[in-house]
């Protein structure tokens, strides 16, 4: 499903550069749900942001399904990630001017428009995510914890082949994340998506179905 | 003053945070600089009319404590002789002057001031010293002998001995350069500019006036001066020197007023940015600042920091400010200077005066709003909580809490502005304290309106455009702070638009019609540059095939107790009585006493200034004497904003000894073409003195031609508001639009692409813009309304009826949209080129 190919990312800065990630190659298969752990700086989140095409290598080639991210243009791949990534970061997920509503539809109407499947689906997913009755509430309403679940619900509401998850759940307390990933956990188990997902958890990465461990020997 | 400031490290800091953010510190700066410029440029082009002006008197008056001047037929020569020789009055000095046209320079005149060289030296010892320069003979024995500035002789590239042709009256005359004056003292190096000092017989001869003065000009004390008021001869007066300069100069304050208040407009819009700037820095720096607060700076501190960045970028910004206005005021002074022409008198304004009075005021304007436009910043930043960790929604929601407030506030003021314009009488300083206050009243409003609209609007933009338009709708409502100043700096600009355009079109409408009403003969008859017609031209016209009737009209000054009226004698045809609008007074009565009575009209400017109403009597000095006459009506009349009285033919006749003519009104007999009766005309005047025949619809046109030159000033200062809101909108825009990257940034990696994000920020742009235009058309036409019926009242007399050419408000319309769309082009860029890989990194 995921294959990266001899990846090389290095970033200027100040005039210094720094290889991140230097001929790196792998492979997550269909459904596979693969965790992400390393040390702050190593180059995860830039992983991911090659996966889902908002970054490109410098060399190396990224396929995601059927596609080469890595031979596309911009445009192609902002219309890729759109009908084919979900997304869920460690804060700042939500549209604040958008009800939780409105943001749960907002890739059904980019994608395949808003229809009565889809909104049963956005509401049932609502529902899974136990707050089928803030859905005319505003984000800036909701705790940080039910923001990141209304997250992944927007993450996987367009049913996406792949969903990236970039330590979704860095900045809430124990119990809290315990309970979003588990949720992540649920909703994404029947194989039907493919994940990748960072976190510093080693319990969490531990409910996934393969760790990669990025490092000074892995890059 | 150490303990005053805020600790250097922080200072180091917050000043490094301004150059870190570039375009901020450039708008803010910007703002500020346009602001002062166009304060400090205005300022200094009144200051260099001003100054002229003075100059001009102070040096053409000399050290002359009164005048004796005469009236339409001037003093006779005697009577002068009778005073220096026989009383002994002296100094005294007689004078003849007038306005020549130079022949090769069309549309420059320069003033004739005939002289005694002899009679000078207590007066105007400078013109005294010209018999030591010149040789008596040649001063008094040339025909047109001439003595002018070295500096003008240089520049109409003359000298000593060359001729120079010059027309009078329609008529060529020569005159022969004997001398180039190089006064010491400034005051007569710029008084006596465009002036040809001429022997008195010599200026007779030139200007028609022979045996006649036109005023006597004297050091007197209390005694010498009840003894020239005693032996004055009929038909003259004795005037102060310095209270006639006055009163000349009074009639240009409240122009000059109306400018200054305009200019203020556009630092208060200026002020908007620095608002926007300090209120953006704050914000953006709230994590810090809490920071700062938890490591045990105190709130002090902070404040103070924050007026000093604002302060230092008020000192920089009006320095700019100040050189700007330098250079702008080069442009406005010729601007002012032509309106003054147009609209009072001659004036010569050769260079701008840099004087420090208008860079002082501009730069503490500058600075001073500057500080007080930070202080509402300067306290928020006091108030976040050490550790702050709020989000800017939150903030937004505790600024939401003020809308009830500025709407109430808004309201208060706006009433409170409308009641100052509706209850004061006379006075223009409270009208445009009214103005102001319903500006700033509305500008108040806007946020709350803003957060109205764009609720209202977010379904239907939803409908249309799915969440990105509501997203569009909710976007403005959400970050008001920014987009309400936006909104509002442009809705204060765009409705200074509206009001001054309907203002301007109001007039002209109005000014149109009048001309339309007024001018009812086919073809007007009159010496180019002014004068009167001489008398075998006028018979050779009159006699003249095809003629039905001829009108006859004089133009003077006269002494009318404390000041000189503009009399205006015609002779009005029946007809042509419609032509005439009563302000006040009831027009059958009226004209029965104008033409059987001695009765006078006078114009609409006339009654306001001088406050006088139908049933007062005017006290005119005439050929014999002081004379009462009854005002039997008011008219509206756009011709002078000095007013002036109306007086029938035959009345003037009957006081005044003086049957000169300056124009004619001729009306064709009935089949004949007007241009048929115009070529007639020139063919009989050939060979004669010069005149111009002008049709009513020329005339018209002329007229309206300088209506509109007169107020290009007022398009100029409309401009630079507009100038200073664009900057004030682009600055807040790129603002919200940085403030919100990271949303976009969310946007961009759930698969919005570049262009459709560029179509969102857009779409918010002009979002702002359409509703800041719409909420600027009720303010513009207040304003147009508060210009109309209270300030040009106030200021010049006038009134006009409100004509509101839709076509104005749509330009409006369409300006507000396109400036907000200029303003917003750089940030749209900006944000559709956010990486979406920003949604990834940490706060
Ligand atoms: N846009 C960028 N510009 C410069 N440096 C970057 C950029 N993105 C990431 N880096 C650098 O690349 C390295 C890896 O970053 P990242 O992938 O975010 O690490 P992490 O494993 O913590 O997610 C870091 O040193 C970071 O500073
Ligand atoms: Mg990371």
């Amino acid at each position: 499903m995921i294959r990266l190919e001899q990846v090389s990312r290095a970033f200027t800065e100040g005039g210094r550069s720094r290889v991140v990630l230097d001929g790196f190659s792998e492979s997550v298969t269909a459904g596979e749900r693969l965790a992400v752990v390393g040390r702050s700086g190593v180059g995860k989140s830039t992983l991911l942001n090659l996966i889902g095409g908002m970054d490109v290598p410098d060399a190396g080639r990224v396929r995601v399904g059927d596609a080469e991210l890595t031979a596309m243009s911009e445009r192609d791949r902002t219309l890729f990630r759109r009908h084919h990534i979900g997304f869920i970061f460690q804060f700042f997920n939500l549209i604040p001017t958008l009800t939780v509503g409105e943001n749960l539809l907002m890739p059904l109407e980019m994608t395949s428009g808003v229809h009565r499947a889809g909104r049963e689906r956005a509401l049932e997913l609502l529902r899974r995510v136990g707050l089928a009755d803030r859905r005319e509430a505003f984000p800036d309403a909701l705790s940080g914890g039910e923001q990141q679940r209304i997250a992944i619900a927007r993450a996987l509401v367009h049913a996406p082949d792949v969903l990236l998850a970039d330590e979704p759940t860095g900045t809430l307390d124990g119990e809290t994340a315990e309970e979003v990933l588990a949720l992540l956990d649920e909703l994404t188990g029947q194989g039907k998506v493919t994940v990748v997902l960072v976190t510093h958890s080693l319990e969490v990465a531990g409910r996934m179905d393969r760790i990669l461990r990025l490092g000074r020997e892995g890059a | 003053m150490a303990v005053l400031l805020p600790r250097s490290l922080l200072l180091r800091a917050s000043l490094r945070y301004l150059w870190r953010h570039p375009w901020q510190l450039a708008l803010a700066l910007l703002g500020v600089a346009i602001g002062v410029a166009v304060v400090v440029a205005v300022d200094l082009a009144n200051q260099s009319a001003s100054r002229a002006f003075t100059l001009s008197t102070e040096a053409l008056t000399g050290e002359a404590t009164h005048q004796v001047v005469g009236g339409p037929e001037g003093l006779p020569e005697d009577w002068y002789v009778e005073l220096r020789t026989e009383a002994g009055v002296r100094p005294s000095a007689p004078v003849v002057e007038g306005f020549v046209r130079l022949a090769h320079e069309e549309g420059r005149t320069l003033r004739i001031l005939g002289v005694d060289v002899f009679a000078e030296a207590g007066v105007r010892p400078t013109l005294g010293a010209v018999s030591a320069a010149v040789s008596a003979e040649d001063l008094l024995a040339r025909a047109g002998g001439a003595v002018m500035l070295a500096a003008d002789l240089e520049r109409l590239g003359l000298s000593v001995g060359d001729a120079l042709e010059v027309q009078h009256e329609g008529r060529d005359h020569t005159l022969h350069i004997l001398a180039g004056l190089e006064p010491e003292r400034e005051l007569d190096a710029v008084g006596l500019r465009d002036v040809v000092v001429m022997d008195i017989a010599a200026a007779q001869e030139l200007l028609g006036r022979s045996g006649r003065l036109d005023r006597v000009d004297l050091v007197l004390d209390a005694n010498a001066r009840d003894t020239v008021a005693a032996m004055l001869p009929q038909g003259a007066r004795l005037v102060d020197a310095d209270q006639r300069a006055e009163t000349l100069a009074q009639m240009t304050d409240a122009f000059q007023l109306n400018l200054q208040a305009f200019s203020l407009l556009a630092l208060v819009v200026g002020a908007f940015l620095i608002y926007n700037t300090m209120t953006f820095s704050v914000v953006q720096r709230r994590q810090l600042m809490g920071m700062l607060r938890a490591t045990g700076t105190t709130r002090g501190e902070l404040f103070r920091t924050i007026l000093l960045e604002a302060a230092v970028i008020g000192v920089v910004g009006t320095i700019a400010g100040l050189l700007l206005g330098m250079a702008l005021a080069t442009v406005l002074v010729e601007l002012v200077t032509r309106t003054i022409d147009d609209l009072y008198f001659a004036l010569a304004v050769r260079e701008l005066n840099i004087s420090p009075g208008p860079l002082v005021r501009g730069a503490t304007l500058g600075v001073g709003m500057t500080i007080v436009a930070a202080l509402a910043p300067a306290r928020e930043a006091t108030a976040i909580p050490p550790r702050a960790a709020l989000s800017r929604s939150f903030l937004e929601q505790s600024r939401r809490r003020w809308l009830p407030l500025l709407a109430g506030g808004g309201v208060v003021l706006g009433a409170l502005g409308v009641l100052l314009l509706a209850l004061t009488e006379r006075s223009l300083v409270p009208a445009f304290g009214g103005m102001f206050a319903l500006i700033l009243g509305m500008a108040l409003l806007v946020p709350p309106l803003l957060a109205l609209a764009v609720r209202g609007l977010a379904p239907v933009l939803g409908a249309v455009g799915g969440f990105l338009g509501r997203m569009t709708a909710r976007g403005v409502g959400a970050s008001l702070s920014r987009t309400g100043v936006a909104a509002a700096a442009l809705m204060v600009a765009v409705s200074a638009v509206i009001g001054v355009g309907v203002m301007v079109d109001s007039f002209r409408t109005t000014f149109a019609e009048w001309l339309e009403a007024t001018l009812h003969a086919d073809v007007y008859v009159s010496v180019p540059g002014g004068g009167a017609m001489e008398v075998e031209q006028r018979e050779r016209l009159l006699d003249v095939e095809g003629i039905e009737l001829v009108t006859r009209s004089r133009f003077v000054r006269v002494g009318a107790g404390d000041h000189e009226a503009r009399l205006r004698v015609f002779e009005i045809p029946p007809a042509a009585e419609r032509g005439f609008n009563f302000r006040a007074g009831d027009p059958d009565a009226a004209w029965e006493a104008y033409r059987e009575d001695d009765a006078v009209l006078v114009t609409e400017p006339y009654a306001w200034h001088q406050d006088v109403g139908v049933g007062d009597r005017l006290t005119l000095t005439t050929g014999q004497g002081e004379r009462e006459f009854p005002v039997a009506g008011v008219v509206y009349d756009y011709g002078t904003s000095e007013g002036a009285v109306i007086m029938d033919r035959s009345t003037y006749d009957q006081y005044w000894d003086d049957a000169a003519v300056d124009s004619l009104g001729v009306y064709a007999a009935s089949g004949v073409e007007t241009d048929t009766l115009r070529e007639r005309l020139q063919a009989a005047a050939a060979g004669g003195q010069h005149l111009q025949f002008q049709s009513n619809r020329e005339i018209r046109e002329q007229s309206l031609e300088i209506f509109d030159q007169t107020f290009t000033i007022t398009q100029v200062l409309r401009m630079l508001a507009i100038l200073v809101a664009v900057t004030g909108v682009l600055s807040a825009l790129l603002a919200l639009s940085l403030e919100r990257a990271r949303e976009y940034a969310v946007l961009r990696a759930t698969g919005v692409t570049p262009r459709e994000l560029g179509v969102l920020v857009t779409a918010q742009n002009a979002l702002v813009g359409l509703l800041s235009g719409l909420f600027a058309i009720p303010l513009g036409l207040g304003l147009a309304g508060a210009l109309i019926l209270v300030i040009n009242q106030r200021s010049f007399g006038w009134s006009m009826a409100l004509a509101v050419d839709p076509w104005i408000l749509l330009q409006a319309l369409a300006l507000a949209l396109l400036a907000a769309l200029v303003a917003g082009l750089y940030p749209a860029w900006r944000m559709a080129r956010i990486p979406p890989a920003l949604a990834m990194r940490e706060e």
